[in-house]
């Protein structure tokens, strides 16, 4: 059915952000509060290439990897002076410091105005119009990602990202520029999360900045956190309980003047018993 | 750890048992009139999307009695969520219409949702130019260049040459801000100051200190939210601006009470709650104690219009149903859709007399 | 009016109420070594526990504010008890209180708003409609009672840690929790009158910023985002800092806003923050370590 579907690309979507943001957060131990930025700027990317230029869906899709990457290794470069809590806050800066592009460069994305509009992929003639061939769509990517990010974490890459996140001294120590590997894997993380950001302009086809605020990444973060840390599959549990959650109380009949304040309750309980009780998440290798 | 694990199991499994059992698909055919309601009940807009509520659960305990079904679903103030909303709506309650969302950026959203379905989305937002090419879209509040035609002859009357506008920074703001500055060649004002404000920001001091330096005889406020646009005046006042002040907001006497004299000969292009029906205005104060506002109006207005046309031409989808039928006894008064799919109705240039929106005198 | 002392009232009186912010938020920094996100939602509390008392029970609107600024330091107090005490005792990571505190924040601003609405609201009597004119720039009186207020809370601050027994167990809890312990100090229990005090202060800040435009369920968070970069800019853990980096950023906003467009203004703060970061993280008046 339709709604299930469009659940399911849903889930598919975020599933992809944050998988991207387990390779910075869970496997490197960096708190970056900044994913939608990125998400963001691949949203725009493929807004603005396919209804002003009519480029092909999937050459936006590159193109807009191009692009957050840059940006992400000058905001990375920035962010890898600070440490610990410091990060964090210096990732929520650039958050609302991309919000604000998007909201305010009104002659490149129309700000608050959103962009309307954006065609549905397509191939060979093939019609992603049809939702289920979309979600076939998303799903082949999330796929993508999940075995490259299993890749890249099995990999000796990923064993040096995990020491960093361990105690990046002594690793530091072994002659190990850490400096690299954290830029890489931050920009890596950034230009997954644009791919997701191009698959959200083209379903929903209209895309505007409040979508890109700084609630979104926490909202990622929050997944990953439930879901695990450092644990793909957690964090697909993560995206599954918290994307189906909101949906499931619609049916579950909370008064309806009070259902989404009260999903916010449920989000910020979940975090803090998390924390308190089982700081790894529900399926996670990494307390934090 | 399995634990949680199960017990998340089995939460999911009973959603969904119940998801099934309460909800299977039903077919409309031979049955009642179904009706999907979106709005923001939580989130930035919920302000006005609580508002918005109180008028339609008006409209739907009357339809209700004629065997209309109602299925109310929250967009949390996100265009994602309202189109996940709509998309329940139509695929799962098989509604026969959407009445809502409230802001421009959801409305666009759902749009294309709704018209695979071949249904119409009768929209609480204001007429955006976003809309013209959205076929099903239909909007409830006249655009800004209908809205302006009532503050003119107050401009040419008092004889305003230099006008400073405060914009708030989105589709509203930004819509009402190019309105006047279309406006100005042929209405003999100059705009000498033009900004776009942070939404919802509280601290407008320095904005009302540069309007007060570029000498406008008047300002004129777009905000997304009332209480922020008398805001700004209450600040502006406090500097000592002497100007007239004009903002384009909901009328609601509510808000002028928490202002006190700053709001005092503010005018603002509206309803008056005087022109509001008497039906209406007991139907309000018998649920919801007080006067009404022109946003629960709106709400109401919306719903009954649309579900009664329905009702009278049962089968030809809502837009024929609504061009081909006259609403009577709206709360509004001459509440009315055009062929373009806008809204008019009558407007009047209001002001803030002792606290009371009453009509303006100058 | 004229313009630049104007501006110079406005920046001053943005930067009395990101002051109070600030202080308290350094205050809770300087003893619990860590970054409470959680700390602006008690503005809010702070804002409409004011609003319950005055307007729903029709107390005095004096009453009301005493009650309001008590009742969001016990929230305050509670939360440690409840949710960072528990934490601080397992020697949890900063990261995890960090993502513990926005849980805190989420889950209190959506009961307000439950609870209240998310309508905006202000209070239904006010204690100051006077104006006054400084070096021809005008502030209200309500806003001259917040920047008095800022001052005081400072000096009070700075004398309770200098020179009282209670202030030096702070100091001393601050330079190093652990001798502080060995030597007899009741950690946990200053920690906790620590956040006492703070939210208090945070109350108060909504109280005044209640009286001046009005309250709405998320104020706390953007208050919160000022003071956090106030407290940066200016030192963190600093007293005067604090102070010093509001009244900084107060100016920056304000005459950023005068001279590029008012729509960047959150941009604006947020590249200062970054910039100082980048070259001086211990701020202006930070200890170099």
């Amino acid at each position: 059915m339709d709604y299930l579907i469009h659940i399911a690309i849903l889930i598919g979507i975020y599933s992809i952000l944050a998988l991207s943001l387990n390779l910075i957060v869970g496997y490197t131990g960096l708190l970056s509060i900044t994913q939608a930025a990125f998400y963001g700027i691949g949203a725009y990317a493929t807004a603005i290439l396919l209804t002003s230029f009519g480029m092909n869906f999937f050459l936006s899709i590159i193109v807009g990897m191009i692009i957050t990457g840059v940006v992400s290794l000058a905001i990375g470069y920035v962010l890898s002076k600070f440490d610990g809590d410091y990060f964090a806050l210096g990732s929520f800066g650039f958050n609302i410091i991309v919000y604000s592009i998007f909201l305010n460069w009104q002659s490149l994305t129309r700000g608050p105005l959103g962009i309307p509009g954006i065609s549905k992929p397509s191939l060979f003639g093939l019609d992603f119009g049809e939702n289920i061939i979309f979600l076939i769509l998303v799903i082949i990517f999330a796929l993508a990602v999940y075995f490259t990010s299993r890749f890249i974490t099995n990999s000796s890459f990923g064993r040096v990202l995990k020491a960093i996140r361990e105690d990046e001294k002594a690793i530091e120590v072994f002659g190990y520029n850490t400096l690299f590997f954290k830029l890489t894997i931050f920009a890596i993380g950034a230009m997954i999360a644009s791919i997701a950001g191009a698959l959200f302009a083209s379903y929903i086809t209209y895309v505007d900045p409040t979508s890109f605020a700084l609630s979104e990444s926490i909202f990622i973060l929050a997944i990953i956190i439930l879901g695990g840390l450092a644990n793909n599959k957690g964090v697909v549990l993560g995206v599954v309980c918290l994307v189906i959650l909101p949906e499931a109380l619609r049916f579950v009949g909370f008064p309806s003047d009070i259902a989404a304040q009260m999903r916010q309750v449920t989000y910020g309980l979940i975090l803090i018993l998390l924390m308190l009780y089982r700081p790894q998440g529900l399926l996670g290798e990494y307390k934090l | 750890m399995k634990k949680i694990v199960g017990i998340l199991v089995i939460i999911l499994v009973v959603v969904g048992g119940i998801y099934f059992f309460k909800n299977k698909p039903t077919s409309t055919k031979g049955s009642g009139l179904k009706v999907g309601v979106i709005l923001p009940l939580t989130g930035d807009l919920s302000i006005t999307g609580e508002k918005l509520y109180q008028g339609v659960q008006l409209a739907q305990a009357q339809l209700e009695k004629e065997g209309v079904k109602f299925v109310v679903e929250d967009s949390h103030s996100k265009p994602t969520d309202a189109v996940s909303a709509a998309s329940k709506l139509l695929n799962v309650d098989k509604v026969d219409v959407i009445i809502g969302t409230y802001s421009p950026d959801e409305t666009i959203a759902v749009a294309p949702l709704a018209l695979k379905e071949n249904k119409d989305v009768f929209s609480f937002s204001f007429c955006s130019d976003s809309f013209k090419p959205l076929t099903n879209v239909f909007c409830g509040y006249p655009n800004a260049d209908k809205q302006l035609d009532t503050v003119v002859p107050m401009i040419q009357k008092k004889g305003i040459k230099t006008m400073a506008l405060v914009d708030a920074n989105s589709d509203f703001g930004i819509n009402s801000r190019d309105a006047m500055v279309r406006k100005a060649p042929s209405a003999g004002y100059t705009v000498v100051y033009n900004e776009l404000v942070p939404n919802a920001n509280g601290d407008y001091r320095t904005f009302a200190t540069k309007i007060i330096a570029s000498k406008a005889d008047s300002v004129f406020v777009t905000m997304d939210n009332p209480v922020d646009a008398l805001t700004v005046v209450k600040q502006l006042r406090e500097l000592g601006f002497k100007g007239t002040a004009i903002t384009f907001v909901d009328v609601d006497n509510k808000n002028l009470e928490k202002f006190g004299s700053f709001g005092e000969g503010t005018f603002a292009p509206g309803i008056a709650p005087s022109q509001f029906s008497s039906d209406y205005t007991s139907m309000y104060k018998a649920k919801f104690s007080g006067t009404p506002d022109y946003v629960s109006a709106l709400g109401y207005d919306m719903t009954t219009y649309v579900v009664k046309a329905m009702e009278e031409n049962p089968g030809k989808g809502s837009k024929t149903a609504v061009f081909n039928y006259k609403y009577k006894n709206p709360a509004i008064e001459n509440f009315s859709f055009l062929e373009d799919r806008t809204v008019v109705y009558q407007l009047e240039l209001q002001m803030a007399k002792n606290q009371q929106y009453v009509k303006a005198e100058y | 009016m004229e313009i630049v002392p104007q501006l110079i009232v406005n920046s001053i009186i943005a930067g009395a109420i990101y002051s109070m912010v600030a202080l308290g938020f350094n205050l809770i920094y300087g003893t619990a070594k860590f970054f409470d996100l959680g700390y602006g939602v008690l503005t809010a509390i702070g804002g409409y526990a004011v609003f319950y008392f005055s307007s729903t029970l029709g107390f005095n609107i004096y009453i009301s504010i005493i009650l309001g600024v008590l009742v969001a330091g016990f929230v305050g107090y509670l939360i440690e008890k409840i949710v960072y005490k528990k934490l601080r005792a397992r020697k949890a990571s900063s990261m995890v209180f960090m993502v513990a505190a926005l849980g805190v924040m989420t889950t209190l601003q959506a009961i307000i708003a439950i609870l209240f609405s998310s309508q905006f609201q202000v209070f239904p009597a006010t204690i100051n409609t006077q104006t006054f004119q400084i070096f021809g720039g005008v502030i209200t009186g309500v806003q001259l009672i917040a920047l008095t207020l800022s001052i005081v809370i400072m000096f009070v601050l700075v004398l309770t840690l200098r020179f009282t027994k209670f202030g030096k167990a702070i100091k001393a809890v601050s330079d190093d929790a652990e001798v502080a312990k060995m030597v007899g100090i009741n950690t946990d229990g200053i920690i906790s009158k620590v956040f006492f005090i703070g939210s208090c202060i945070a109350g108060l800040a909504g109280v005044l910023v209640g009286f001046d435009t009005g309250i709405e369920p998320i104020m706390g968070f953007s208050l919160l985002l000022k003071g956090v970069i106030a407290s940066i800019i200016g030192g963190v853990g600093n007293i005067y800092g604090g102070v010093l980096g509001s009244f900084l950023l107060g100016f920056i906003e304000n005459f950023g806003i005068w001279k590029i467009s008012g729509e960047w203004k959150d941009a604006i703060s947020f590249s200062v923050l970054i910039v100082f970061l980048l070259f001086r993280p211990n701020g202006i008046l930070g200890k170099k370590q």
